[in-house]
């Protein structure tokens, strides 16, 4: 089992009483859930959560209440700011959002996407142009500058959006299905992205809300299980930890059988929470 | 392979035998060359009908000719086509700003009910409108300027709209994502997102454009124009100048087309296809 260390500094700290669109009918109720700083001697590590359940449950909606694009009537979600060192509330452009469309201007190319996201992200001039620089050369990105997003591949796509809100957010990063429509040689490649993301800094943490269980829980050290509840609106289920079960950090976590039980249970266990609770 | 058809020999690759077969299917695919030589064999067919089998009272080529040659050299065909182009383009330049500002506008709720109801003027009556436009403007000029902007730009206005309404709400939390303002985020999803498919619009409206052009400029015909000659030859000459004009309308209309289209690949690299015309390819190379 990795060796690893649960510290006390919360990344993510989301305590969603209720949230609904028309009134009277919640969509999101109760969900109170943390994310902490993990350590582990020798490798710098951020932290992956997962949010699975079925799809149209509301995922989507938590998704968007995490990145501030919502606010819950009651409860609220914090984040944690590097330079205050204290959990703040979310605002919208705080948590980088990355959907499965991997959204892009158009019209800019791939050196003013990343040059806009480190204006937006509050980096001026020399530290803006070290900062473009860095994710350009960690993403391979220098060879396409010139290039706009409709002359890219998928994964070249990928990676820029990833690295646009990298530069524009606060270590946290959403992504929307990023399985979605996917073969599995590419879900492989995205979770090695994925991966390889959580590992360039300590607090970064990377939310995936998905309803594709294996490559989800591949990667994950966490995974926020979303049910309905008897009335409706969704909720956070279960909370699994990869990390205690051994189940995280591993390039070949699918040939273990435990991880593979681990999916099936997952698996079985969808048709109940898309449902929800049976009457008594 | 060779194959001899009377006095008329044709050299035919197995390729355009495969495309011969598929002319007459359903779906047919066929390659760009044998599509090329089909718009050829089209013009050749109908000249020859044109020329052989014209039904009484129509002109045939060699009058038409003549007429063209005339019309050219005395009654300044070209400077009236000069002047309709040039009034055809600064018309759809003033309609594509003032449409993509109203439309802009319709973003702000306050603004939506009143761009609504101006797309709701194309179904007004041309004539109509320019008398109304007579009564506020100086000069024949301005008053076919504004009746042309003006009908064009119901038209326009109303696909802009239905451009802004398909964004994607994605497309919003996107640019939110990236800490934008409410201002930013209409700039880069709104106004920069939609400039391509409004001027693109235009291109494709230009033909209805360049129609009510000659049909506007009869209408003002003290300030001429190809349209006002038009009415004059049909009035004063015989059919074959009305052919003559016609078909030179036709022409620069096409021509127009495509350096609209030429404009468009210049002034938005980041949709362009990839092309094997080498013109277009060393122009983005120049351009980076």
């Amino acid at each position: 089992m990795a060796d690893y260390r649960i510290t006390d500094t919360v990344l993510l700290d989301v305590n969603i009483d209720s949230f609904e669109y028309a009134e009277g009918r919640p969509v999101v109720t109760n969900v109170h859930q943390q994310i902490r700083n993990i350590e582990r001697s020798g490798v710098t590590q951020g932290q992956i959560l997962a949010i699975l359940g079925p799809s149209g449950i509301g995922k989507s909606t938590l998704f968007e209440l995490i990145a501030g694009l919502r606010i819950p009537e009651k409860g609220g979600v914090q984040t944690y700011d590097a330079k205050q060192q204290k959990l703040v509330p979310v605002e919208a452009g705080m948590v980088g959002m990355v959907y499965q469309t991997y959204d892009l201007f158009p019209f800019l190319t791939v050196r003013a996407q990343l040059e806009l996201g480190a204006r937006k992200g509050g980096w001026k001039d020399k530290e803006a142009a070290e900062k473009v620089e860095f994710y350009a050369s960690h993403f391979q990105l220098h060879e396409h500058f010139r290039k706009y997003p409709n002359q890219l591949s998928g994964g070249q796509r990928q990676r820029l959006a990833i690295a646009q809100q990298l530069l524009c957010s606060n270590s946290l990063l959403l992504m929307d299905e990023p399985f979605s429509g996917l073969d599995p040689l590419l879900k492989q490649s995205i979770c090695r992205l994925i991966a390889d993301v959580a590992q360039l800094d300590e607090l970064m943490t990377i939310i995936i809300v998905s309803h594709d269980i294996e490559p989800t829980l591949s990667i994950a050290d966490t995974v926020w299980l979303m049910g309905k509840t008897a009335n409706g609106s969704a909720t956070v289920v279960e909370t699994i930890d990869m990390m205690k079960m051994g189940l995280s950090w591993r390039p070949d976590i699918e040939d273990d059988a435990q991880f593979q039980l681990l999916v099936q249970d997952v698996c079985k266990r969808f048709v109940g929470l898309r449902d929800g609770p049976k009457p008594a | 392979m060779y194959y001899l058809y009377g006095p008329v020999l044709f050299i035919i690759n197995e390729q355009q035998v495969k495309d011969l077969k598929q002319l007459f299917r359903w779906n047919g695919d066929v390659s760009r060359m044998t599509h090329s030589l089909l718009i050829g064999f089209y013009i050749v067919l109908f000249l020859a009908a044109w020329y052989f089998f014209s039904p009484p009272g129509i002109p045939g080529p060699d009058k038409v000719w003549g007429a063209w040659k005339e019309m050219v050299l005395q009654y300044n065909l070209f400077g009236e086509l000069f002047s309709s182009t040039q009034t055809c383009l600064v018309a759809m330049v003033l309609t594509v700003i003032f449409a993509m500002v109203l439309a802009y506008l319709s973003r702000i709720p306050f603004f939506t009910p009143l761009v609504i109801l101006f797309t709701k003027f194309r179904f007004l009556s041309l004539i109509g409108v320019s008398f109304i436009f007579l009564l506020f403007t100086a000069t024949s000029y301005q008053a076919k300027l504004v009746t042309m902007s003006f009908s064009i730009l119901t038209y326009l206005l109303t696909g802009v709209i239905a451009v802004i309404r398909d964004i994607p709400q994605r497309m919003y939390a996107y640019s939110r994502t990236l800490r934008m303002s409410e201002r930013e985020v209409t700039w880069y999803t709104v106004v920069r997102g939609t400039l391509y498919e409004a001027v693109d619009l235009m291109a494709q409206n230009f033909a209805i454009a360049w129609m009510m052009l000659t049909s506007i400029e009869s209408m003002f015909r003290e300030y001429g124009g190809v349209g006002a000659l038009l009415v004059n030859v049909y009035q004063r000459k015989g059919f074959e100048y009305v052919f003559a004009i016609q078909i030179t309308i036709l022409i620069v209309g096409l021509l127009l087309d495509s350096f609209l289209r030429g404009v468009i690949w210049i002034a938005f690299p980041w949709k362009r296809k990839p092309t094997a015309n080498p013109f277009l390819r060393w122009l983005a190379a120049g351009q980076g």
